[in-house]
This record gives structure tokens, sequence and C-alpha cells, in this order.
């Protein structure tokens, strides 16, 4: 009797089976031979990342930066680059941010950045991103600490209230919950050698600092106070003898903390907050309106209801009127102001949180640094 | 206990928030371990209490108005009595003076 195995149609079975084996290794061989081509001469680190971020291209979703990444100088599509980051955030979904096309890389633009990945390590999400093709972006984008912090393995925001990241003379990154005004007077020290050649005080910088701290401490997060961290990087150019201080928060934003008040009544807080709405709508024409009284102080809002609140950002936008601050541009919900330019207006994609951003240069009021 | 306060001296270069609990060099820090005392002895022995703002690295607003908007608010001093003993010294910013006397009036 013959065996099974050796039965004509076995045979062919069997014949096919080896075919499709024989199929699949070299479709394997090939694979790999190209790959050690691509990256067989790389550091073993190296390849690791580049294995990794191969994988990520098929399970995360890619969301590219745009050529200009910065929240001054290219408002729109900055802000809708954020937003699909905070989408994917929302959703838990992996992410690869994909930087190869960003060829101006502003300093604003890497905090607003920072501040979200940090995020996605804080609720555990997976993350990768590629490195601009540009080298001098490149350079800025190590230059500032944006690697050293994102991938250190301690803990992130719900765990360390303070985070420090110093990386060169030029350029430095703080975050906290709380107000620092000493780390404040640290920095503008530091940022006035380099403006006036010498140590001087800056009183309206100072003051916007503190204030944008607490308002960071008392207003981003709805359920208690000190809920949310507030970023500060600050960026010192010595051939233009600039200072620029870029400040975020990822809270509610302005106008959103303003519409639910402390001293609404418990049960009636809905219809209270509509009422005002709709009083908004019939006076004023826009949040951006809005914002344009209350900086003015011709508004007073204050999410507490008390009178003696709400006077900080007044004073910010008061400094930047009587020269102690230039180039004062605030963007929080819906509202943009470029407050050299006297330009208030509503944007098309909102922003969670409140990003300001201002500068100091020669012609800025100080004081010597010990009277 | 000292009539002549310089909050550069005596309490803080770098006055901070509203609040202790907001952070440190806070105004509610400032009015209850220096403020309040110098401003009810200034008034038991009918003197001046004299605040020396000048040297510091500025006042935000919340500072100022818990430091001294806080005597009538939550240290219950009659604010007549308080703008009667208090001189406020302000050279590098004079706007504080009349600033900080309309915090006093309107009662905090």
């Amino acid at each position: 009797m013959r065996k099974k195995t050796q039965t004509p149609k076995s045979i062919k079975i069997s014949k096919r089976r080896i075919k499709l084996l024989y199929k699949k290794r070299k479709k394997w061989n090939i694979k790999n031979r190209t790959s050690n081509r691509e990256y067989g001469h790389l550091s073993k680190k190296t390849r690791n990342h580049a294995r990794k971020l191969r994988i990520d291209k098929k399970r995360s979703k890619i969301i590219r930066a745009p050529t200009h990444l910065s929240l001054v100088k290219n408002t729109e599509e900055t802000l809708s680059f954020i937003s699909q980051l905070d989408e994917s955030l929302k959703k838990r979904e992996p992410v690869l941010v994909d930087l190869q096309d960003v060829t101006k890389l502003s300093l604003n633009g890497v905090l607003v950045l920072l501040s979200v990945m940090m995020a996605f390590k804080a609720s555990r999400i997976r993350f990768n991103g590629t490195f601009p093709k540009d080298q001098a972006a490149k350079d800025r984008l190590s230059d500032s600490g944006f690697f050293q912090k994102l991938y250190n393995n301690a803990n992130t925001e719900s765990t360390k209230r303070k985070i420090t990241i110093e990386q060169k003379d030029t350029i430095s990154t703080h975050a906290d919950k709380k107000v620092d005004s000493a780390l404040a007077d640290e920095l503008l020290t530091k940022a006035t050698k380099t403006v006036w050649g010498e140590k001087r005080r800056c009183k309206g910088a100072q003051i916007s600092l503190v204030e944008m701290m607490l308002n960071t401490n008392n207003h981003a997060c709805p359920i208690a106070k000190g809920g949310k961290h507030w970023w500060l990087c600050v960026s010192l150019n010595k051939e233009n003898k600039t200072a620029s201080f870029a400040f975020v928060d990822y809270g509610v934003g302005i106008f959103e903390s303003l519409k639910t008040k402390k001293t609404d009544h418990k049960f009636f807080q809905p219809l209270q907050r509509l009422y005002r709405e709709l009083k908004d709508k019939y006076k004023y024409a826009n949040n951006a309106h809005i914002m344009s009284e209350i900086l003015a102080g011709r508004l007073h809002r204050t999410s507490t209801g008390k009178p003696y609140h709400g006077k900080g950002l007044p004073s910010i936008y008061n400094a930047a009127q009587t020269g102690k601050i230039s180039n004062l541009h605030i963007i929080s919900n819906d509202v943009f102001v470029d407050q050299a330019a006297q330009n208030f207006r509503e944007i098309k994609r909102e922003f969670s949180g409140t990003f300001i951003y201002f500068e100091i240069n020669p012609n800025c009021h100080n004081l010597s640094h010990e009277p | 206990m000292n009539l002549n306060i310089s909050i550069k001296r005596d309490y803080s270069r770098t006055p901070g928030p509203r609040r202790i609990i907001e952070g440190p060099f806070s105004g509610e820090d400032f009015r209850k371990k220096i403020l309040t005392d110098a401003i009810r002895h200034a008034i038991s022995i009918n003197s001046i209490l004299t605040i020396d703002l000048d040297g510091t690295t500025g006042y935000p607003p919340s500072f100022i108005e818990e430091s001294f908007g806080g005597l009538v608010r939550y240290e219950k001093i009659d604010p007549e009595q308080i703008i009667a003993h208090l001189k406020i010294i302000s050279k590098e910013e004079p706007e504080l003076i009349d600033e900080i006397n309309e915090i006093i009036r309107s009662g905090g």
C-alpha cells in the first residue's frame, strides 16, 4: 500500500507549500538586506530608533507640522497643527509628529510643541517624531533642550511641580505650578546682560511674568487652583540685543475661565452663564472686542466676581503700552492680540489655553540693578 | 517696632503673588508678618509709618492690593486711620502712591 504522503495529491500540495515558503523567505531576505544596507553602518541606538520609526509610521497617526512653526508669525497653521495633536491626545491615539518640512522654528513654536508632547508623556500615550531636514531648524530644536526633557525617565505633570531645562547660554525653559518671582528676576537679570551689557531691572517685564504665572495658578484649571503647569521659555539674541519670552499654559483659556463665575448660584449657574453670554453678544461684536476692552481697563471682568481682582491682564497690556516691554502678543481661546499693531482679531482655530509672548530690547524702560 | 520699612531690605527684593498658597513673597505674607503690626503700632502711638517701595524688581498689582487692601478687608483697620498714619515713598514709581491710597480708601 502506498503511504498517504506519497499520493500524487499530497505531493502536489507539499510542492505548493514549499513554493510558498520559498517566496516568503525570499521576500524576508530582500527586506532585511535593504534595511541592512540602509542602516547597517549606523549605531545600534540609531538603528533601533529607525526601526521604531518604521513601526510607528504604520501604527500611529502622522501629524505634519507647518513649514513655519510659530504662533506669532504663522498663527493659523500652527494652531491647526497643535489642535490636531490635542485631538489625538483626547482620543488617546499614538502620534508621529512629522517635522521634516519645518524650515523656520521659533522659540514659541518649540515651547508649545514641548508642552503638548509632555502631556502625551504624562498620559502614557505612545509618540514619536522626525527631525527637520533643515539643519538650522534641527539645531534650534536640539539647543532648546526639547529632547533632553522629553526622553528622560522622570515622570512629569502629575508628580513633579517644578521642571527646569537649561540647555545653553542663549535659551532656557522652565515649568512650574506656583508663582516664582525669584525665578522671573533671575531670568530677567540674565536677559538684561544680553540687552544692555550689564544687570538692570525691568519692572514691567517682572510684573508681567508674575501676573502670568498667577493667572495660570488661579484660573487655568477649573477644578482646583494650581492644577496646571505654566511653561516659560527665554531666548537671548546677542546680535540683535533682544530677549524673547514665550509663556504658555494649557488651561481652559481666558474666556472659558471668565464664563463661569465662582459667585454663581449652585443650581442656577447655567442660566446665569447664558444670561451673561447673551448680554455680551448684544453689547460686543465678538471676544476680540471684549478682550480689547478688558486689556485697556475699560471693562472689568473676573472669574471670582470680586471688584479688587482682575488687574493682571490690564497691567501686562499697560507695560507694553508704556514701553516697558515690547512686541506683546496674546492668544487665548479664539482671540489673537498684537499689541504693537493694535490688532485684536478672532481666529478660526481655537487655542485651549493661554499663550503670551513679549520681548525686551534696548528701548525698553529699565532701572539700575542696585539703586 | 520699626516705623521705617523698606520692602527690599525688610521683606524681599522680588515681591510675588497675592496669597501665601500661590507662592513665596506674597502680599498676604507681607501683610501678616510685617505690615499689620507696624501700622497698628503707628496708630497706637500716634506716629507715622514710612514704607519705602524703591529698589525691588516691581510690584504686581495683586501684591499691592492684597497687602494694603487686606488691612481694611481682613485686619478690619479703619481706612482713614491707615491713611493718616501711613507715608509711602516711591521715587521709581510715584504713581503707586496714589494707587495705594485709592485701594485703602475703597475699603479693599
